[in-house]
Order: structure tokens, then C-alpha cells, then sequence
């Protein structure tokens, strides 16, 4: 009967916080009352970060949970949602209380868990989405939160309240849809978190594509470098190896040496990557994993003796996948290399293109999708956006189509092709890449971020609709972020930019199979975005 | 040998080649003193900026004038990476080809010159052609008067006219074919993961970057 009564009572103040819902657009989360509507109240921002996610380290993306005296009473998942209680600047340790996660192992720290984690595994509010998985008071399960921005936490007073409180805002979408209403929530009433999931940034784009990136930013609210989870560090492997011993295997393939990329480079495999002293090992690297050099404006040299035997280290930073923090280590220099000069790491792209797809080329019925996400925000056909605008005082044309969207949306490949060329630098701190698609066209897809998507790199296969990178913007001010989209028949060979090739009487400064790509866009545009 | 075009009769021009020289421990000095002769800019014209050390002058001194021969004054690759070594910064050359679209070359060094890093320079060719620059930058270290004495310095060797963008972070001209820029980094620029180069997303900050670049929009 107590049951009975609950129930009716969650579905009247269900149906009246919903029947508020549909008339207000900003509502704050209260335990009893569920959903109220919040457009009176008045609010203003502060900035103090009480919720973080928690950021896994690399023993299968868990961290633990430590008490006072430092030792781990429990392991916490990638993405657990966390309320920050008090941070420790000597010790870089903040104390969390636990909130919600991914996974319930019998080893997992629960809710209302309390204990403290490196600073540096801690995550803003910004970095993820929550997933609501339960049924509550104005709210069904598979509704998804996402804070908005910076200004994320405010103070609100409304006329139910006797004082200020402190709240954290959401943009709230509801299952099936894509529009979002505001919902704020009390920092010290987690009720709305008991069942939930933490989604990343590509998990919330693929559940509401809508969502424009910046409301998913990193901000640098927590900035530490990353510290390593290092409760197993990797076995030491404490003799560097040497990178020219013999490798063994033969290779029947044609090489194309090929890769602008540094990367690790030994015949052995693996090797170790220390921290700054040198004397600890914080994990281990692979043959052709991508390293970046740090170099310092000041000379320097960094000796280290393993064994016995003096070696130059450098310090490098390790490829991330985007959103996530630097991975910075020590390795020795000897095992640095330019891909192309690393005999173990060679890429192939010989005679795969044939085999990708059925796709004939750009007549073929099937092909191709549009790059962006959504319909542009500007048409591409008109104006200086469009294919064959004058520049430089009418010296050339426009040799693209711009396709206006919004910063850091995934730009992606219109048909099923192989990347040639990974990001090169481009244009007003922008970068280019280039993508031979089935049937032998080729795409310059420009004015995108240095941002990788994760395995996009030369010789790499994509489908029609992967990513291969991102929008960005030119620095200079003076443009909207695009994606600039060159198109080629690829009927010649060579290196796309040349000049004193006039095309159909103009100087587009391109190669000479340079295509108007208006008419495809315009048709793939429609097919995709019918509706 | 690889020579560049004199720019007139009486300017010391030649890029001494490794093979012509026997003694490799005096290549460094020679590289510089040359190139350092070339600039426009004389070390007194430069002491209004004095929180910037001698050195680090020096090293603009350098590097500006190679940019600007390596894209204006048509010094090929060789002879810039031949430069370089004479410069004893370890110039390491990264290759991407493809049967599509050509050979993409990525100059950069591994030494640096005291408070310069980061050099930077794409070269496209085909089987058939010579080889094209691109893109070329590097960057100088953050300061008070960084942003300042790059601007003042890259206006005079580059011999620019008014900028077509100039504000307190930024300034860009347009010369012949190409777009120079000049901007000083901030927190937001750090975190943009650059593919090639990496940042301290504190020390960093207020870097400066020079770019000179095809206008390829």
C-alpha cells in the first residue's frame, strides 16, 4: 500500500513538474520536489569547483581511493562523478567524496565514499556528460546533462529559498530530444546522480549531435600536469635498446617510408619512460607510438646512467586522445626518431584503395556523405565562402567551398577513402589533411584543429561518416570557424598547392584536376540533412 | 654548390657548404657570423629592448634573416638545411609521400638557438619539381618586450608595409604570395594540441610565434 501511495505521488509531482516543464526553459533540482521551475530566481556567478569526474590512470583506467595515511581502501573507475571537499596544494591530493560512476565491482568505492585522489585525476564538470538511469520526479531515464560553459556554478536565490545556494548549471536534454532546458543543481544535493553514467565527449556527440563542443570544453578549472596511477608501475626494463640491433624479420612489402610524426623507434619493442629524476620508471612505450619533443628555449642536456652506461634523455610528450591532459615523460634520445626514418615503423598504402569499397567515384549513387555534422550555417554556394570568389584583389580565386559550423565539431570523410597525408600545418595556426577516396578522388579537408582523431594518421582506412579531424578557426579574427573543402579528380599526381596553373582562365593556385565541389556538396547536403 | 641570388654585388651571399670546410668545429661560427652580417638590423638598433640578452638578439638576428632569404630570396631546401647544420642545430628531415599527392618535407632541428625553438618548415615537391616552401615559423621565448622586438625586427628584415591585422597579440602583412603573422600565445593557443610541438600549458604561455606562409584560403 506504502508502495501504491509513493508511486502516486511521484506521478502526480511528476506530471506537474512536467506540465512547469513545457512552459519554462530553467528549473533547479530539489530532492522532494523533483523539477521546479527557476525563472524567477535570481543568480548570479561565482567560480568555485565543487563536482569533478575522475580521470583513470592506466591500469585499466581506474585509480584508488586512499585514506588519510595514503593507502588504497577502494579503486575508482574512469568518469566517476566526484564532490570536491578540500584540496591539499603540498601534497597534490584533493579529498572527494564519491558521487556516481560507470561500474559497480565489489572493489569499486561507492557513493558517499569518502577519501582523497591525486589533483591530477580529477577532471572538470566540463569534460563529460551524465546520464540519468532511473526514473525520478519530472524526469525519465536516458535524460543527459552537460554543463554549459565556465560560468557553470552560480549562486541562486528564489522565493521558496531563506538564503543563497549554491548551484551547478546543466543543459538537460530529454530522451529523443535535442533541444536542452537549463537545470541547476545544489552542489550539496546529489540525490539527482544515484543511478547514473558518465559519457564522454564522443559518446554524448553520437547521442545528441546537436550539442556544440564548446559546451563541452575543458576548461582549465583543475590544471596539474597528469600524474600517473603508479600502485604497478610497468616491469623496468633498465637496459635501453639499442635501436639499430638487428631486426630479424624480413618484410616481403614495398615500403614507402613515410611518417612526418616522431615516434619511439627500437627494435625491441618496448622501452621504459622515466619521470623527471630519471630513476623512475612511469610506464612503458611501443615501437611507433608518437611522441612530440618539448624543447626548451635554453639549451640543455639531460644526462642519465642506466646501468652503467650514460644516455642523453629528452623529454617528450606522448600522443592523447583529445580532451585528455598531457602525458609527459623521459625517454632516451637514441629512441626518438622521424617516422621515416624508423625502419621498424614503416606504413603502407599500396594498392589497399581498390579493396576499401565498391564506391566508383564521385558519380557513383552511393557516394558520399557531407563532411559536417549539420546543414551549414551559412550557405557555401554564394559569396566569399564560395568556389571561385576572388582574392588577393582578384590575383586568384577561391579554390573551396568554406563550410560554416562551429569550432571543434568532428569534421568527417565523405566517402570510404585511405588518409595520405596527416595534419600538416596550413593556414592561420590551422592544419590540413588529405584523404584519397574510393574511385581515386582526393580531398583536401583544411582550416581544421591540430586535434588527431584517435588513429587517423597516414595509411589509415576510413569509412564514409569517420572523423578525421575537427573545426577550426584562423587566428587572425577574421573569419567564422569552416571547414575549407577542396576537391581533386585525381586524375593527376602531385602536390595540391602549385601556381602559374590557370584553370578554365583562372589562377586558383592549385593543381590542374582541381573540381568545383558546389554541385556535389549541394547534393550530398541535401541527402543528408533532408529533413 | 648551392649558392643563393646575391641581392646586390657588395653583400656577402654564399652559404658555406660542409664539403668546404674541413674544420667542423669552426662551422658554427662561420654560419652565424655570415648570416648575422646579412641582417638588416644592427645589434645597437635593437638595445631599446633590454630585458632581451645579446644572445637571444643574436638568435633573432639569425633566424629572421634565413626566413626571410628561404622564402623571398628563393634559398632552397638544401641550402636552409645546410644552414642550419652550419648552425649546429641538428636539422632532422621528416618525409610524407604518397602516389597522389607528392612528397611533403618537414624541416625541423633539434638544437635550438638560445631563446628561439620550434623551427618549423614544409617543403611540397613531385618527382619532376623543385621544391616548394610552404610554411615556415619558429618561436621566442615569452617576456615583456618578446612580442615587440619580433614585430620590430621581422617589419625591417622583411621590409613590410602596413599590416593588414595589428593588435596587441597579434599583427599579420601580406607580401608578394604569402601572409606573415606574428602571435603571442595564450593559455587557450597552448591547449589547441599542436601535432608537432609541445607546451608547457603554464611556463608557456606568452610565447611568441613567427609564421610566414603561403596564402593558400
Amino acid at each position: 500500500m506504502f508502495f501504491l501511495q509513493k508511486s502516486l505521488f511521484t506521478i502526480v509531482l511528476s506530471l506537474v513538474a512536467q506540465t512547469a516543464l513545457a512552459g519554462a526553459d530553467r528549473f533547479y533540482w530539489d530532492a522532494r520536489k523533483g523539477l521546479v521551475e527557476a525563472n524567477t530566481c535570481t543568480y548570479k556567478t561565482y567560480s568555485n569547483v565543487k563536482l569533478a569526474f575522475v580521470k583513470g590512470g592506466f591500469l585499466q583506467g581506474r585509480i584508488g581511493l586512499e585514506n588519510a595515511d595514503g593507502k588504497i581502501f577502494a579503486d575508482i573507475d574512469n568518469g566517476t562523478l566526484v564532490r570536491i571537499i578540500s584540496s591539499n596544494e603540498e601534497t597534490a591530493k584533493v579529498q572527494v567524496e564519491i558521487i556516481g560512476g560507470n561500474k559497480e565491482n565489489d572493489t569499486d568505492a561507492k557513493k558517499g565514499d569518502l577519501g582523497f585522489v591525486p589533483k591530477a585525476n580529477l577532471r572538470p564538470i566540463q569534460s563529460r556528460g551524465i546520464k540519468i538511469n532511473e526514473d525520478l520526479l519530472g524526469l525519465s531515464a536516458g535524460t543527459l546533462l552537460v554543463t554549459f560553459g565556465e560560468n557553470s556554478y552560480l549562486r541562486m536565490n528564489c522565493r521558496d529559498f531563506s538564503a543563497e545556494k549554491e548551484y551547478l548549471v546543466f543543459n538537460m536534454y530529454r530522451p529523443g530530444e535535442t533541444n536542452a532546458v537549463q537545470l541547476a543543481v545544489n552542489t550539496s544535493d546529489t540525490s539527482l546522480f544515484n543511478h547514473i553514467s558518465t559519457l564522454d565527449k564522443e559518446q554524448m556527440y553520437n547521442l545528441i549531435p546537436t550539442i556544440i563542443n564548446d559546451d563541452m570544453d575543458m576548461k582549465t578549472l583543475i590544471t596539474a600536469t597528469e600524474k600517473l596511477d603508479q600502485r604497478n608501475p610497468p616491469p623496468a626494463n633498465e637496459t635501453i635498446p639499442d635501436p639499430d640491433e638487428e631486426d630479424n624479420e624480413n618484410d616481403d612489402h614495398l615500403k614507402i617510408q613515410n611518417g612526418v610524426e616522431t615516434i619511439i623507434c627500437s627494435a625491441s619493442g618496448s622501452i621504459n619512460v622515466r619521470d623527471e629524476s630519471l630513476s623512475n620508471v612511469i610506464y612503458t612505450a611501443q615501437t611507433g607510438d608518437q611522441v612530440k619533443f618539448y624543447q626548451s628555449f635554453e639549451p640543455q642536456t639531460i644526462k642519465g646512467v642506466i646501468n652503467g652506461v650514460e644516455y642523453i634523455f629528452v623529454k617528450v610528450e606522448f600522443e592523447t586522445k583529445a580532451g585528455e591532459p598531457q602525458k609527459i615523460g623521459y625517454v632516451a634520445s637514441t629512441l626518438i626518431k622521424a617516422k621515416s626514418e624508423c625502419e621498424y615503423a614503416s606504413s603502407y598504402i599500396d594498392d589497399l584503395l581498390p579493396t576499401i569499397s565498391n564506391m566508383t567515384g564521385l558519380n557513383d549513387p552511393n557516394c558520399c556523405t557531407f563532411p559536417t555534422m549539420k546543414r551549414v550555417t551559412v550557405p557555401f554556394s554564394s559569396g566569399q565562402r564560395s568556389f571561385g570568389w576572388a582574392r588577393a584583389g582578384g590575383k586568384r580565386v577561391h579554390a573551396a567551398n568554406d563550410l560554416y559550423r562551429f569550432k571543434d565539431e568532428p569534421i568527417r570523410a565523405v566517402a570510404p577513402g585511405i588518409v595520405i597525408r596527416p595534419l600538416y600545418r596550413f593556414y592561420g595556426g590551422t592544419y590540413a589533411l588529405e584523404v584519397v577516396h574510393s574511385g581515386g578522388f582526393v580531398v583536401r579537408y583544411g582550416e581544421m584543429t591540430g586535434v588527431v582523431p584517435e588513429g587517423i594518421n597516414f595509411g589509415k582506412v576510413v569509412q564514409m561518416g569517420d572523423r578525421v579531424g575537427y573545426m577550426g578557426v584562423v587566428n587572425s579574427g577574421c573569419c567564422s570557424p569552416m571547414l575549407h573543402f577542396e576537391l581533386y579528380s585525381g586524375k593527376l599526381k602531385g602536390p595540391l598547392t602549385q601556381f602559374n596553373t590557370e584553370i578554365n582562365g583562372k589562377y586558383y593556385n592549385r593543381r590542374q584536376d582541381l573540381l568545383n565541389p558546389t554541385p556535389y556538396l549541394l547534393k550530398w547536403q541535401n541527402a543528408q540533412f533532408r529533413k | 654548390m648551392i649558392a643563393r641570388r646575391p641581392k646586390s654585388s657588395n653583400e656577402q651571399t654564399e652559404v658555406v657548404l660542409k664539403s668546404e670546410v674541413k674544420d667542423n668545429n669552426s662551422l658554427s661560427l662561420d654560419a652565424m657570423e655570415i648570416i648575422l652580417k646579412r641582417s638588416k638590423i644592427s645589434e645597437q638598433e635593437l638595445s631599446q629592448f633590454s630585458s632581451i640578452s645579446a644572445q637571444e638578439k643574436k638568435s633573432l638576428r639569425i633566424l629572421i634573416p634565413l626566413m626571410n632569404d628561404a622564402i623571398f630570396e628563393n634559398l632552397d631546401k638544401n641550402s636552409v638545411t645546410g644552414t642550419l647544420e652550419k648552425l649546429k642545430l641538428e636539422p632532422v628531415q621528416m618525409d610524407s609521400e604518397n602516389p597522389y599527392t607528392g612528397k611533403l618535407s618537414i624541416i625541423r632541428t633539434r638544437n635550438i638557438l638560445p631563446g628561439t625553438r620550434y623551427f618549423h618548415a614544409q617543403y611540397f615537391s613531385s618527382n619532376n619539381q623543385s621544391h616548394y616552401l610552404q610554411y615556415i615559423s619558429f618561436e621566442f621565448k615569452p617576456g615583456p618586450e618578446s612580442f615587440a622586438i619580433v614585430k620590430e625586427m621581422v617589419r625591417k628584415e622583411f621590409n613590410l608595409p602596413k599590416p593588414v591585422t595589428e593588435n596587441e597579440n597579434y599583427i599579420s602583412w601580406k607580401k608578394e604570395d604569402r601572409i606573415i603573422w606574428i602571435k603571442k600565445l595564450d593559455a587557450n593557443d597552448l591547449n589547441k594540441k599542436d601535432p608537432y610541438n609541445s607546451y608547457d600549458l603554464k611556463k608557456d604561455i606568452g610565447t611568441i610565434v613567427m609564421t610566414v606562409e603561403t596564402e593558400i584560403h
